[in-house]
Order: C-alpha cells, then sequence, then structure tokens
C-alpha cells in the first residue's frame, strides 16, 4: 500500500510537475528567443511599404493633373515596380497591388537599396518611377498634333531707326528684342529640313545706308504674307522682359486651341527637355478673343500655329542657347 | 500499469502537448496578426478610386484643362472606358438622376449579388451639379484578396 502510495506521489505529482516545469521552460526560452529576434524582423516595414508604395501610385494616377511625389526610402530594401503591383524585398518579400489607368505608359523598374528616395511622375498618360531628379515641368499634350511639311517664321518686330514705324521690341543694355528674334529665325531657318517661308526678311542690309538694318514690315504686311503663305503652320518668335525669371510660353488661338495646344506642347517640352537652363515655367496661353484687334490675335488668327515666346530680354540667350531652342522647336514639329 | 492508465496517459499527454504547441503558434503568430491588422488600410484604396472616377465624370475646361469636380455635362459610360486596367477585380456603378452607367458592367452584375460575404462594397453618395444640384450615387464592388 505505502509502496503504492509513494508511487502515487511521483506518479501524479513529480512527474506532472518535471513535464510542465520542462515545457514551459521550452516555452520561455521559444519567447526570449522571438523577442530577441523581432527587433530584427523587417515583414511589418517591408508589408508597409509596399502598401503605402501602391497606394501612392494609385493616389498620383487618380489625380487629373500632373504630379510629381518625391517618396522617402527607410530601410534596405530593394523595390520591384512592375505594371501591376509593388514588391517589397530584402531577405523575405511583400507585394501590393495598385491600378494603372487603361493606356498608362510605364516602363517596370527596380530600385536598389542605396538609393533613399525615388520620385513619382504622373504626366498625362505617362508614369515615371525613377530614383533620378526629373523635372516636373513637362506639359501634357493631350495627343499628337498632325505632320509638319512646311513652316512660316514670323521673326518678331524689326530694327530700323530710319524707318517711321521702327519697331525693335524689348530693349535692355544694348540687346534688343528684335536683334534676338532675328537670330532665333536665322537658326530655325538653318536647322530645317523641311521648307521655311518667312514673313520678316531673315537677312539685315550688308551695304548702303541700311547696312546692319532691317528691312521695315507693318503688322498688315506681315498679316498679308501669313495670309497667302502656302506653309502648314506658323511659328511667331518672341521674347519676354522679366527681371529675373526665364519662362517660356506659347500663346495660342482660341478658334483653334485643341489642336494648336498640341503643337505648343510638344515645342515646349522640347526645349524644356534641351536646354540647359533653369526654366522657371512654361505655360500655354490662349489669347483673349475679346482683343480680336490686337497684333498677336490678328497674326494667329490667319493660320494655325503658336507664337512663343522665349526668356527674358533681361536675361540673354547665348549663341547655343539659340541654336538649341531653334532645334528643339523643329524636334518639337516631328 | 494497466490497459487503462496507459489509456489515460495517453489521452493526458495528448492534450497536453497539443496546447504546448498551440502556446508556442501562439507566440510566433499573434503578434504578426496584430501587426497586420494595424496595416489595414480600411477605406483609403476605396476612396482614391472613388475620387478617380469621379474626376472621370466630371466635366473638364478646355481651356485650362482642369477638371470642374462634380460639374457634369455629360453621363455615359463611355466616360468611364480607361478608369482602370482591365486585370483589377473591381466594377463601380454611378448613378445619377434616375440613370446609371456602369465600369466593367459584368463583373458588377455578378459579384454585388454576393457583396459583401464573397466581395466587398464600398457605397458613397456626392453633390453634383448636373444641370441642377443633384446627388451622384457611386457604388464599388471588389475583390480584396491581395
Amino acid at each position: 500500500m505505502l509502496r503504492n502510495k509513494r508511487g502515487s506521489v511521483t506518479e501524479f505529482i513529480l512527474t506532472p510537475t518535471f513535464t510542465t516545469a520542462l515545457v514551459l521552460g521550452l516555452v520561455l526560452l521559444s519567447f526570449l528567443w522571438f523577442v530577441n529576434g523581432i527587433s530584427a524582423k523587417t515583414s511589418f516595414e517591408r508589408q508597409f511599404h509596399s502598401r503605402d508604395l501602391a497606394i501612392t501610385i494609385d493616389a498620383a494616377l487618380s489625380i487629373p493633373g500632373n504630379v510629381k511625389i518625391t517618396y522617402p526610402i527607410n530601410g534596405n530594401f530593394t523595390f520591384e515596380i512592375n505594371e501591376k503591383k509593388v514588391i517589397t524585398k530584402d531577405e523575405g518579400e511583400n507585394h501590393y497591388s495598385y491600378s494603372k489607368k487603361k493606356g498608362t505608359e510605364f516602363i517596370p523598374t527596380i530600385i536598389e537599396p542605396k538609393n533613399n528616395q525615388l520620385n513619382i511622375l504622373k504626366t498625362g498618360d505617362e508614369l515615371l518611377i525613377t530614383t533620378e531628379n526629373v523635372s516636373d515641368q513637362k506639359l501634357n499634350c493631350y495627343g499628337n498634333y498632325k505632320h509638319v511639311s512646311s513652316v512660316i517664321i514670323d521673326a518678331g518686330h524689326f530694327n530700323n531707326p530710319k524707318n517711321e514705324f521702327n519697331n525693335p521690341g524689348f530693349e535692355h543694355d544694348g540687346i534688343i528684342e528684335a536683334d534676338i528674334t532675328l537670330k532665333l529665325g536665322q537658326a530655325l531657318k538653318n536647322s530645317a529640313n523641311i521648307p521655311i517661308e518667312e514673313t520678316r526678311h531673315l537677312e539685315r542690309a550688308t551695304e548702303g545706308k541700311q547696312a546692319g538694318l532691317d528691312a521695315p514690315i507693318n503688322i498688315l504686311e506681315r498679316i498679308d504674307k501669313i495670309t497667302n503663305s502656302n506653309a502648314d503652320i506658323l511659328i511667331s518668335l518672341h521674347t519676354g522682359n522679366y527681371e529675373e525669371k526665364f519662362y517660356v510660353k506659347a500663346f495660342v488661338h482660341p478658334d483653334n486651341y485643341e489642336e494648336d495646344y498640341k503643337l505648343a506642347c510638344h515645342i515646349l517640352n522640347k526645349i524644356e527637355e534641351n536646354l540647359e537652363r533653369n526654366i522657371d515655367g512654361l505655360a500655354i496661353i490662349p489669347l483673349n478673343p475679346d482683343y480680336s484687334g490686337d497684333e498677336n490675335n490678328q497674326v494667329l488668327g490667319k493660320k494655325e500655329g503658336v507664337l512663343l515666346e522665349i526668356g527674358s530680354i533681361k536675361n540673354s540667350l547665348t549663341t547655343q542657347e539659340i541654336i538649341t531652342i531653334a532645334q528643339s522647336i523643329l524636334e518639337g514639329l516631328k | 500499469m494497466n490497459k487503462g492508465q496507459i489509456a489515460g496517459e495517453g489521452i493526458f499527454y495528448f492534450i497536453y502537448l497539443t496546447i504546448t504547441l498551440l502556446l508556442f503558434a501562439g507566440i510566433h503568430y499573434i503578434p504578426d496578426l496584430v501587426l497586420n491588422a494595424n496595416l489595414d488600410t480600411h477605406d483609403l484604396e476605396n476612396q482614391i478610386y472613388n475620387e478617380r472616377i469621379f474626376n472621370l465624370v466630371s466635366e473638364t475646361d478646355l481651356y485650362t484643362k482642369r477638371v470642374l469636380q462634380g460639374t457634369i455635362n455629360t453621363f455615359e459610360n463611355d466616360l468611364l472606358n480607361d478608369a482602370f486596367s482591365e486585370e483589377k477585380k473591381i466594377a463601380f456603378k454611378i448613378s445619377l438622376n434616375g440613370e446609371q452607367i456602369y465600369f466593367n458592367q459584368n463583373f458588377y452584375e455578378y459579384a454585388a449579388p454576393l457583396a459583401p460575404i464573397r466581395y466587398k462594397i464600398f457605397r458613397q453618395e456626392r453633390n453634383v451639379n448636373y444641370k441642377v444640384p443633384r446627388t451622384l450615387k457611386i457604388e464599388q464592388v471588389y475583390d480584396d484578396e491581395e
């Protein structure tokens, strides 16, 4: 009986106690191991980054205008962004999907861990995700302009102080607008491989009393030349007058706004892309139809085209910049 | 030890080990479940997608190209054609003044009766100007399996 009772103590108290202590010890060890390892766990961050980045892309795509978002990256992750989802990787991986609009152009990209930020740029139907510092000036063109096979250049103003209708445009430190528009017009004519017509004569007199001066041309003669021209489009060249800023503007006629907007947009985007200078703003501005007697309204009212106002008389262009602008205008026509 | 005692101990250790394993699993998985719950995006994506739809049905100014949110002049299915890429399991029914337009109508008609069990549904109303002030109803049906 006694042995049986001792057996009962061992069997029913000591063994379960020992087993329980052993199991509790294992559980405690496991818990400590988990607590020790949780600081190194990146699963939460991976999931967070996948979702946050995917939702940020969705938000950018849902905004109707153009958007640039600078997105900071923390942690040692690689981001693979494909057409459908954001995949965040380190020793493990998580993903979260986003949804493009139909027709959105996007080149899948991989962002390596060494980068600490990325730029999400949505321009019209184009989505760009890159670590490079991209410009957000680009305009949304809403489509392509028709094929252009010939151009009439209207280099704004003319310089001839001997003429009673002399119209040199803005002046600053001995530089006049008529000089800049002449150089731009000449550069355009020299770079073009399509037929070019001109309103204002793009060569100045070299001999006689008129040497170095422009042949006078008034607004009615300009309009007459534009009206009778067979060229597809008109490009009128001007410069602005701002203290420090460098804007590139395109004025278009309201009667053909949608098509002229596309033409202006492609030209401005090319200038912005090629010109190595800080541009403070690009703008496409419809002329006010209430001022139909305005010179610009009259010039642009005769033919499809744009009136470009490039830079400022107080922030002069170098010869190389003039050539770059001319080439960019021609690239914008393609 | 007789057969009854062996069976009793077997049951005891079976229960004991099962509870222990559950404890181990709990230590590892419960924190992850808590973390995942904290990562719930709630209605954020639905709000963003509704905003996309709302912008598409709203009028765009010809000259400034700005969307005039809440001003609706035309109300037809074509407005929503490009809202989402085809692989997304999402559909919309937009109701205005007794008219309905859809994005992905086939999926809507299939999924809407199964919501909110198999698919999720998100409803919203907005004030708009459709010649006169009216209420626009947006119903979004989607598959939330990620």
